[in-house]
């Protein structure tokens, strides 16, 4: 039965319109990194061309710079689809299902599905759907950007030499990955992304035991979020001359930023989203009472 | 052969006593009517035997077992509190479907037959949020009942119905007593009550004020 209750939850947490329709939002935002990305590609490319055609001089062409890894959305901080979909996922991400707790416990739903499926186990299909309706939701729109720009930018494996032209320096987070499997790296970042934003998105489920409207629920992950990285670049990253350790998913979760992260970071930032969502939701849903 | 046997359950929340000491014992094939006024304790009563909310006081045995202890739930019920409640953006038979899929009891055949029974068409495709009143209330009835289960329960069923659907809710359950099931309904009409129930229970601030058994109802 709780594998029926999974399934259940998660057609319905992603079989729906607002999934859909976040989906589409998410990638129009990446067309807006994409369409300047192609023509700053296409602008070098066209460069490299005429300069090719001086051959009274001997130039260096550059060619690893001009890579689908420092050309697709994760990879740089300038365009505004790249901006604006790093500072509005917490809010894309929750927006598929995260109102769904809240509307089955006003609605009364909720007696229909623990009845038939049991207390643990509804909570349990739950949290699973709205983890892979989070982490899909964020990254269906990037890996969107990263196969569009692989159709037309090449995939040449960075060059340490241009370390400049990345924006991944040593002490970037699997810099030594980006430098010698940067698909994997890549993928790497997808799956860390995935996981992150799943957990986000189960956030809502948190704050719906103890918030009863949906439009504060879904909205809550985004300013807390907003909160912790104004506390970090406000009263932590304080001086100038300091290197911090990135400590804001809203920054970290992009590759390319002021302020690189580890994995000790990611790891506990993914270990306490975890614990707080997981007893909030599953362990105390699981014995809760339902009027 | 179920049976449900209520001892000394009492319930408190934040600190007021909803339900006080009622001891009462439910046996299959009968149909008990909870009858009281608003805030008497037969909604939370149906919730304490549903295995929704756990007892303050007492015990709940469904079948011998202790709900909340042995079992979370009742294993066969077909529960209707309140309002009914379904996801808007589906049809009554989308609706029906994807709750039966959790347990994989019924097929669609079962399904469609339950949703014509209750007097609606199972190839309707309007959503459910287009559903009026009575509609919705036929449909959270039809999932009540639906998966056959041995215990069902019914919270004001009669809400929102016309003439011929109190006429038709009467239907339901003495189908559900032929076959064997065990049903609880409530209501405050008590003449409707009548009508439909073996044994009543009258509620009064939580606690069982009579006991009434058919025909002697008066």
């Amino acid at each position: 039965m709780l594998w029926n209750a999974i399934k259940l939850e998660c057609k319905k947490a992603i079989l729906n319109k607002l999934f859909l329709a976040v989906i589409l939002i998410g990638c129009t935002i990446t067309m807006f990194s994409l369409i300047p990305c192609l023509r700053a590609f296409y602008r070098d490319m066209n460069f490299l061309e005429k300069m090719s055609q001086d051959t009274s001089v001997l130039r260096n062409p550059m060619m690893p710079l001009n890579s689908l890894f420092n050309h697709w959305i994760g990879s740089e901080a300038i365009t505004p689809g790249s901006t604006d979909y790093f500072f509005l996922f917490p809010l894309l991400i929750a927006i598929p299902y995260g109102w769904s707790y809240c509307a089955e416990q006003r609605s009364g739903y909720i007696k229909n599905m623990v009845i038939r499926s049991g207390r643990w186990q509804y909570h349990l299909s739950k949290y699973i759907a709205l983890f892979l309706s989070g982490g899909l939701a964020m990254v269906i729109p990037l890996l969107f950007n990263f196969l569009t720009v692989a159709m037309f930018v090449p995939a040449v494996t960075p060059d340490p030499h241009y370390i400049t032209g990345y924006g991944i320096i040593s002490s970037s987070f699997l810099s030594e990955l980006f430098y010698t499997k940067p698909f994997l790296y890549v993928f790497l970042y997808l799956a860390i992304d995935f996981i992150y934003c799943g957990l986000i998105a189960c956030l809502c489920f948190s704050f719906a035991t103890v918030i009863k409207n949906r439009a504060v629920v879904v909205l809550l992950p985004f300013f807390v979020l907003l909160g912790f990285n104004y506390v970090c670049s406000s009263f932590i990253y304080t001086s100038s001359n300091v290197v911090y350790t990135e400590l804001s998913p809203m920054n970290f979760l992009r590759p390319v930023g002021a302020y690189d992260t580890n994995g000790f970071v990611v790891s506990v930032g993914i270990a306490i989203l975890f614990t707080i969502t997981f007893s909030t939701t599953v362990v105390r849903g699981g014995q809760s009472e339902i009027y | 052969m179920t049976t449900i046997e209520v001892q000394g359950v009492s319930k408190i929340i934040q600190k007021q006593t909803v339900i006080q000491d009622v001891s009462a014992t439910m046996q299959s094939g009968k149909i008990y009517g909870f009858q009281g006024i608003n805030g008497s304790g037969k909604t939370m009563l149906m919730r304490l035997v549903s295995g929704l909310i756990r007892p303050t006081r007492g015990s709940i045995k469904i079948n011998k077992k202790i709900l909340g202890k042995d079992i979370t739930f009742p294993e066969s019920i077909g529960l209707f509190l309140e309002n009914p409640a379904f996801l808007d953006g589906y049809s009554g038979f989308q609706n029906l479907k994807m709750l039966a899929s959790i347990q994989k009891r019924i097929d669609n055949t079962k399904i469609k037959n339950t949703i014509l029974s209750v007097g609606l068409d199972p190839n309707d495709k309007k959503k459910y949020r287009k559903y009026s009143l009575g509609m919705k209330q036929r449909l959270g009835i039809a999932a009540a009942i639906a998966e056959n289960p041995e215990i069902v329960i019914m919270d004001e069923p009669t809400n929102s119905l016309d003439t011929d659907g109190v006429e038709l809710v009467k239907t339901i359950l003495s189908e559900q007593r032929e076959r064997g099931a065990l049903a609880i309904i409530s209501c405050h009409d008590l003449s409707i009550l009548q009508l439909m129930s073996d044994e009543i229970l009258l509620l009064e601030s939580g606690r069982i004020a009579k006991h009434l058994v058919a025909p002697n109802f008066n």
